[in-house]
């Protein structure tokens, strides 16, 4: 089970990658929207989870452009974010996403679990 | 002119004079109201920012802790020390970022004080390039130092100046993309002329205030540049040109401003879209 994690904070995206590999998922990371439409691409995840907040090319952007390509738009999509505000996140569910996660409300055990419902 | 028109003129003055002030008061109030708004809008923005920046930062630490509490076997492994040192650099941005708002508190309510003790800033700097070149490198960048007067020895605030020059060379990586590079130079400076001779692409129009002698410290890179119509904004609190992009409060530069006029020096920077920014900063060699 491969999972694509799109998030520019390196420290997250560390203890996230610690305890999705202790579950045995393999990880491949991305530090923006452009790298994770191309490793979105080139390593076919089952899961991607996706920060709203980043440079370059922001959660929202990378999400609709992931459901427009044809390679990438079946593969389910958890967004991450930091804030919680309502039109975030129901316009990330209009623009495809299966899911999302409040950071700093979940453990990453939390966040793991989610993971593991979304590919079941 | 017959008698009643003196009394008719004379209200019709005092009427002319007393709308004309009340518009003037209505004009004033508006615009005094549009301030405080703006003032507020920018100050929530930068509430909102401040709490993501903070929260970021905790939320890595209590997932951390988390971890740690279901898989205390972690701490005997190489993954969990990795863990342990970025929960720690974490709380290290966390304690960055509190004491940088309340700097920033102090420069504004003018209670902010250096320390000035003699030192050399030649070795200062040569020792920050040294210790920014692994992050340098990391982003791919060059970093060196231009210092041909290597005793640059003068009464300064050791730590504030630290922080200043750790300010704009963190600012120059971040912003100077892949292949580019970032120089340190630095010069004691008698006289304008001397300023056209050490740094020829710095505009004159800067320094004309630069009268007494002074060390001048120019921070270059190769960045993308700073928009024309942001400059003024630069130096002011809850400012970054890209709020979301970049990360950080914007509190950096208001800092080093409030640091360097403390010690008697001004601010400066030049910038040129695609070509690249420079920050300038002078410190007064007063002998005191």
């Amino acid at each position: 089970m491969k999972i694509l994690l799109i998030d520019d904070d390196n420290a997250l995206r560390e203890l996230y990658v610690a305890e999705l590999t202790s579950r045995h998922y393999e990880v491949v990371e991305a530090v923006d929207g452009e790298e994770g439409i191309v490793k979105a691409q080139k390593e076919k995840p089952d899961v991607i989870l996706l920060d709203i907040m980043m440079p370059k090319l922001d959660g929202i952007a990378t999400l609709t452009r992931l459901k427009q390509e044809l390679t990438t738009k079946d593969i389910p999509v958890v967004m991450l974010t930091n804030f919680g505000q309502e039109n975030m996140v129901q316009q990330a569910f209009s623009s495809g996403a299966t899911d999302f996660l409040i950071k700093y409300k979940v453990t990453p055990a939390e966040m793991a679990d989610k993971v593991a419902q979304v590919v079941k | 002119m017959n008698l009643p028109d003196v009394p008719l003129i004379f209200f019709l003055l005092i009427t002319f004079v007393t709308v004309l002030a009340l518009l003037l008061i209505i004009w004033k109030t508006d615009n005094e109201l549009a301030k405080m708004q703006k003032k507020l809008a920018s100050l929530e923005d930068f509430t909102a920012k401040l709490v993501h920046e903070l929260r970021a930062p905790l939320t890595v630490i209590r997932g951390t802790t988390d971890m740690f509490t279901r898989t205390p076997e972690l701490a005997d492994q190489d993954k969990g020390k990795e863990l342990l040192k970025t929960m720690e650099t974490s709380a290290g941005d966390m304690l960055t970022m509190v004491n940088s708002l309340l700097d920033v508190y102090k420069i504004e309510a003018g209670k902010f004080q250096v320390v000035k003790t003699r030192g050399n800033l030649a070795d200062i700097l040569t020792d920050r390039v040294t210790f920014f070149g692994e992050l340098a490198t990391e982003n791919g960048e060059t970093i060196k130092a231009d210092l041909p007067d290597k005793n640059l020895t003068f009464n300064f605030d050791r730590d504030r100046i630290i922080q200043v020059i750790n300010n704009l060379l963190s600012n120059a990586i971040k912003f100077t993309p892949n292949g580019g590079s970032v120089t340190v130079s630095a010069s004691k400076i008698n006289s304008p002329a001397d300023i056209k001779w050490r740094f020829p692409s710095a505009s004159r129009y800067y320094f004309s205030g630069v009268s007494k002698p002074a060390v001048l410290v120019a921070v270059s890179d190769t960045g993308e540049g700073v928009p024309k119509e942001k400059l003024p904004e630069l130096f002011t609190r809850f400012k970054q040109l890209e709020p979301d992009n970049h990360g950080g409060t914007g509190l950096g530069l208001v800092i080093v401003k409030g640091i360097v006029e403390s010690h008697g020096g001004k601010v400066f920077l030049e910038s040129q879209l695609g070509t690249g920014t420079t920050f300038y900063f002078t410190l007064p060699l007063d002998p005191d």
